[in-house]
């Protein structure tokens, strides 16, 4: 093939590869299908940047629903069943001896992970009483849309988002001391994708990372949030930043913990 | 004169001054006396073969003339590096005080810009590096360039960007005939066959990093087969190239499950898994040294002797390690590497070389 030819090609490449992001972000942002949530300072934190850049993203702070006892365990509605559901082989059973081998060796898949604002799942969790917590809760994981639209039907309260799961064999406590009386099946949210948002220019100018050196926030900082944004989960379940604005120093109104 | 490539050029520049040399040195020792006649018509051929080389390929014809080459490459290696550091790091400053349009339009320019840069060298018949050096700015440009793009629309990743680069990288390479672009595309095209195998699967894309027996392989040894696969004239070496970059992927893979064996083939014991890929690995590595000196290829001799090494460590670890006096260990390593010194030692002697590529 002639040199100018491949060239040529070359240069397509680049120009197709650019029209491609773009014509798929036209149709991601066709449609809100995943969900709009006006979040705040404590959920979509600015993540820390070198001083000179102007760079700014926003990153989605999530928690889960855990098993008593385990605090940083895995998510307490991911057993078994769940798994399956994802498309996992969970034929073999947890007492098996090659159980461990088996679940250790499967690959992660995407799923589609719901995501709950000052839900249910936020008020029964031990941080509620946090100013900084975020409220925020992955509480179901699934493979179809439509299906979990159907089962959480109101947008602005239910995100539905890409994320990837792994399954678990669990053997022991999670964090805490001593066997499991019987070994159990579950699995990690390993990661929600994407998990930064940019933040273009019009919004929340002035506004910078509160921690200069880290994303998350220390533990006792009680500060409230500073800003709100609203975020558009689209047809591809991927975000985009729709509005944004500053909040008064005071807490956010919005149901209480004991509601 | 058939030569069409600067490196063969090169080549045939040197063995012009080592020939100088060696009949300098047999004059001297009276093993050969040219007539005053047949002196100056090999000097008068010589200067002709090197006049013409010289202008046709830009080459350096005296020892001082390639060391400021050398020089002029590293300098511009060192600005082009900075150069692109500076860009990078203005447009994080700017960054975020520009509209969504001028971002595309300045990540897609930039790309371009350097695309359109090296094809101008080319054109110009300036030194290979320097169109090199533009390439592969082109290249990592393209990269950097649809990252960010996936960043601004927060798009989530998606293998297809490996094809894209993939063919960026064979495109490029081919058409300049520069290997590292053209091994990079092979690789990245390698990635992109894994990871759709992967998604057939119902695995995530990436799942191909940890499964990569699976996935990763066959493509590897596709890669290994291209000379096979379109056979032909290779003057800038990319066929070889892109047997490299199989051999090493395919390898790669192989010893990271070597040590990972809890990630392959969940109805056998992981420490079984490890040892017989070791085996494995071992053989291979082996039978890629045989095929490197059957076809003088001497990046496959070195490739395979390094994997050979590093398969038999690991499984002398496997081994040895967990018994064994450590000082006893590292003295039998030593040991195994004095053999292995004489082995090659005598393949040198008793096979001799072909003459590498």
């Amino acid at each position: 093939m002639k040199r100018s030819v491949l060239v040529s090609l070359a240069f397509l490449v680049v120009l197709v590869g650019n029209v491609g992001v773009l014509l798929h972000t036209m149709r991601n942002r066709g449609e809100a299908a995943g969900g709009t949530l006006e979040l705040t300072e404590r959920e979509a934190s600015l993540m820390w940047m070198p001083s000179e850049s102007t760079v700014r993203l926003l990153q989605l702070r999530w928690d889960c629903p855990r098993r008593e006892g385990e605090p940083h365990g895995p998510p307490a509605w991911m057993d078994a069943a769940k798994l399956t559901s994802l498309g996992f082989d969970c034929s073999v059973a947890v007492t098996d001896p090659k159980a461990h081998d088996h679940y250790g060796a499967m690959a992660r898949r995407e799923a589609l992970v719901v995501l709950e604002y000052q839900g249910a799942a936020w008020k029964a969790s031990m941080q509620s009483n946090r100013l900084h917590a975020t409220r925020l809760f992955a509480i179901d994981a699934g493979r179809e849309l439509t299906a979990l639209r159907s089962l959480y039907p109101d947008p602005t309260r239910y995100a539905i988002v890409r994320g990837t799961v792994k399954p678990v064999y669990q053997d022991r406590r999670w964090g805490g001391d001593g066997a499991l009386d019987t070994p159990r099946l579950t699995g990690w949210i390993q990661a929600l994708e994407p998990i930064q948002v940019f933040l273009p220019r019009p919004f929340l100018p002035g506004i910078r990372p509160r921690n200069e050196r880290h994303q998350d926030r220390p533990e006792g900082d009680n500060n409230p949030p500073r800003y709100a944004v609203t975020i558009c989960w689209g047809a591809n379940q991927e975000p985009w930043v729709i509005a944004a604005r500053l909040l008064d120093a005071g807490p956010i109104p919005g149901p209480s913990v004991t509601d | 004169m058939d030569i069409h490539t600067k490196r063969k050029a090169q080549h045939r520049l040197d063995r012009i001054a080592s020939f100088r040399e060696e009949l300098k040195d047999l004059e001297a020792e009276q093993a050969l006396a040219l007539s005053a006649d047949q002196r100056s018509r090999l000097e008068a051929h010589f200067a002709m073969l090197e006049a013409g080389l010289a202008r046709r390929f830009g080459l350096d014809t005296s020892d001082s003339a390639r060391r400021i080459s050398w020089g002029m490459r590293t300098v511009a290696l060192l600005g082009a590096a900075a150069l692109f550091a500076a860009i990078a790091l203005f447009l994080h400053r700017v960054w975020g005080l520009l509209p969504t349009a001028a971002h595309v339009l300045l990540l897609t320019g930039i790309t371009l810009a350097f695309l359109t840069g090296a094809e101008w060298t080319h054109r110009k018949r300036a030194d290979g590096f320097y169109t090199g050096l533009l390439v592969l700015a082109a290249g990592v440009a393209f990269v950097m360039e649809l990252s960010a793009m996936a960043g601004i629309f927060n798009i989530a990743p998606s293998p297809h960007a490996l094809l894209l680069w993939s063919a960026f990288g064979l495109l490029t390479g081919i058409a300049y005939g520069i290997w590292l672009v053209f091994g990079a595309g092979v690789v990245l095209g390698c990635a992109y066959v894994a990871s759709l195998l992967s998604m057939v699967t119902g695995s995530y894309w990436t799942s191909f990093l940890e499964h990569q027996q699976y996935f990763l392989l066959p493509p590897a040894i596709t890669a290994y087969a291209i000379p096979w696969i379109a056979p032909g004239a290779d003057p800038h070496g990319l066929r070889v190239t892109g047997r490299l970059c199989g051999t090493g992927m395919g390898l790669v893979a192989l010893f990271s499950l070597s040590v990972a064996g809890h990630l392959c083939c969940a109805g056998m014991a992981p420490r079984t898994i490890e040892g017989l890929y070791q085996l494995v690995g071992l053989f291979l590595s082996g039978a890629v040294v045989g095929h490197g000196l059957k076809l003088g290829t001497a990046g496959l001799v070195n490739l395979g002797s390094l994997m050979f090494v590093i398969f038999l460590y690991a499984r002398l670890h496997a081994w040895w390690w967990d018994w064994m006096p450590k000082y006893l260990f590292f003295l039998l390593i030593g040991f195994i590497a004095l053999v292995l010194l004489f082995l090659f030692r005598w393949m040198r002697a008793n096979g001799g070389e072909r003459g590498s590529t």
